[in-house]
């Protein structure tokens, strides 16, 4: 593959490119000069505080618009992958098949794995370079937003800042590619894309949670910090060591129910993932996601060269 | 005579149900350029398509350039240069970029050569596959297939949204190319004027099986047209076997009959020597009648 067969694939794809790309410089600029501005102009001192602080400065109009900006471009990060992957992994195949232009490819390239790989290399590399771009904005972000908070050891934003954001457009990407080879047409590949994205966050969501409740720590209230650990699920634990769900203590400690004079029976626990952990679970979730691009990548491939064109 | 395009008992069925070609056996001898005629739906497509891979057979086997479509694609597509009905190019990418996307594609591909074509069609590299009428875009599709020196080039209709002049241009510059590389074409068409000009060889495909596979010489040389009246004598008389009838474009009726040659002086004729769109259409409407005498007796046992 050369740059020149790679600025061909982005040309090719000019619209879902300008977009992709466009919103990500856009996104990058915006929150740029929102953190230059915020850092230059003495704003950060008004989050360095848990409660508001009261200076004309951090009351100003300017204050409030900036962190409001910087708010909406966080909140809107975890949309970015499936709107990207989308738009750039849904045409890859899908309207070539459509349009037809995958026969006239395939009739001039014996090796249809070759088109491939020059089709989606490129397109992925770029959704992989957005979405770090993204990610790595949306934590320079929250880094302003909550300048006491060491972001190396702290769960704020999981998914929706660094790498994985990056990682999920890949995923999404390689879905909507793999979905378009198999259909061959692009609505029918966004509309199933959406559906099976939704599903796979729903199920990765689950698989997560039941592999890090068993490797979850017992904290109290007074160990436990909103700001850093990954709150997983809230538990009862009885003097006898049992630490159950409420549901689950209801049920063989009826005593809970009733009233009790000074201590209740049992101790109010939080089951977490300390912040120390982190990049350890990012990397482990973004290597998990990326086996799976590769595996629809692959399903991509495979449906491609057996498929005949239109 | 070698033949480089060949089908052998081949036979194509879409979803468990419609034959589109069964047990057709044909084959295209090695710098040939054969016109491939035909009726809609009697699987000229799916024919040209087989041979480059891009459907599998049902029954029989095919070989292209020497080698089975369905077992080895690659080496398939690598011995073909293909144009199909409507060349669909990337509408955002200029011819060069076309050009460009081939040679990245095709390994030998001659991108000199493909732009050399373009610009003789007086075709703009600079300019958007978008902004090209029907007739550019065939050609460009016919420069891509040129260029990429393949010793068999399969053409799926091209001809049929050209109008005259480009028509024409475009089979002067395939007939050109084709008979410079020493290459192989096979062209299907309805338009049979032009296959008598580029062409050297004609096969007839009724629905789904091989009505008439000759060279176009002997095509010609071996029909008559004689009318209504004559067709008792044309069929009696010896002299020739009846085709089959079909109407003049005056609503008088034609028999096409097939006589050991019209040049034999020693033969006696009857009737005048037929064109060659009589002798498609000709063997054509024989076909369809054997079809439709094939069917019913099938029907009324259904029934």
């Amino acid at each position: 593959m050369t740059i020149r067969s790679a600025l061909l694939s982005f040309r090719i794809q000019r619209f879902e490119t300008t977009i992709v790309a466009g919103a990500t410089m856009l996104s990058v600029l915006v929150s740029a000069i929102a953190i230059g501005w915020f850092t230059a102009g003495g704003y950060a001192q008004c989050f360095t505080s848990d409660s508001p602080v009261l200076t004309t400065q951090c009351q100003s109009p300017i204050a409030s618009a900036l962190s409001r900006i910087m708010r909406l471009s966080i909140s809107i990060v975890p949309l970015f992958p499936i709107v990207a992957g989308l738009l750039a992994g849904g045409p890859i195949v899908a309207r070539e098949l459509e349009a037809g232009t995958a026969r006239l490819a395939w009739s001039l390239g014996p090796s249809r794995l070759r088109w491939f790989a020059q089709r989606a290399v490129p397109i992925l590399a770029m959704v992989l370079l957005a979405g770090l771009a993204v990610g790595f904005t949306s934590g320079a972000l929250t880094h302003v937003m909550l300048p006491t908070t060491d972001l190396d050891r702290s769960f704020v934003g999981f998914r929706a800042r660094g790498l994985l954001v990056g990682v999920e457009a890949i995923l999404v990407t390689s879905i909507a590619l793999a979905l378009g080879a198999i259909l061959g047409r692009l609505v029918p590949t966004l509309i199933l894309t959406l559906v099976l994205v939704g599903g796979l966050i729903i199920a990765i969501d689950k698989v997560d949670r039941t592999l890090l409740l068993n490797e979850a720590v017992q904290s109290s209230g007074e160990t436990f910090s909103w700001e850093d650990d990954m709150y997983l699920e809230s538990r009862l634990k009885f003097p006898n060591g049992d630490v159950l769900t409420y549901e689950q203590a209801a049920a063989t400690h009826p005593e809970i129910n009733e009233p009790w004079e000074n201590e209740p029976p049992y101790q109010d626990i939080v089951l977490s993932i300390p912040g120390e952990r982190y990049h350890e679970i990012e990397l482990r979730e973004a290597l998990i996601l990326g086996g799976l691009a590769v595996v629809f990548l692959a399903g991509g491939a495979v449906a491609v060269v057996r498929r005949r064109p239109r | 005579m070698t033949a480089v395009l060949e089908a052998h008992g081949f036979g194509k069925r879409y979803r468990r149900r419609t034959w589109a070609l069964r047990g057709v056996d044909l084959t295209v001898p090695e710098g040939s350029i054969t016109a491939l005629v035909g009726p809609n739906g009697s699987g000229k497509s799916t024919l040209i398509r087989s041979w480059i891979g891009f459907e599998r057979a049902t029954e029989g086997r095919l070989s292209t350039g020497g080698v089975d479509p369905q077992r080895d694609r690659a080496g398939a597509v690598a011995r073909v240069g293909y144009v199909p009905q409507s060349p669909s190019l990337y509408r955002d990418l200029r011819v060069r970029d076309h050009i460009d996307l081939a040679a990245s594609l095709r390994s030998g591909f001659d991108k000199a050569m493909a732009a050399r074509y373009v610009e003789r069609l007086s075709i703009p590299l600079g300019v958007r596959a978008g902004e090209l009428s029907g007739g550019e875009a065939a050609q460009v599709g016919l420069a891509l297939a040129l260029a990429t020196r393949a010793a068999i080039l399969l053409l799926d209709e091209p001809l049929a949204s050209l109008d005259p002049l480009a028509r024409r241009e475009f089979l002067h510059l395939m007939v050109e190319a084709v008979r410079a590389a020493g290459a192989t074409a096979l062209l299907s068409s309805h338009v049979i004027t032009d296959i008598e000009q580029a062409c050297d060889r004609l096969v007839v495909l009724g629905k789904g099986h091989t009505l008439l596979d000759l060279s176009i010489a002997e095509a010609l040389a071996h029909h008559r047209i004689v009318d209504g009246q004559a067709i008792q004598a044309a069929a009696t008389g010896g002299d020739g076997a009846v085709v089959g009838g079909f109407p003049a474009p005056n609503g008088e009726p034609l028999t096409l009959v097939r006589v050991p040659s019209v040049a034999d002086a020693e033969v006696p004729q009857t009737g005048r020597p037929a064109t060659l769109e009589e002798v498609v259409i000709g063997h054509l409407a024989a076909g369809r009648r054997r079809d439709a005498a094939t069917a019913a007796p099938v029907e009324e046992a259904a029934a």
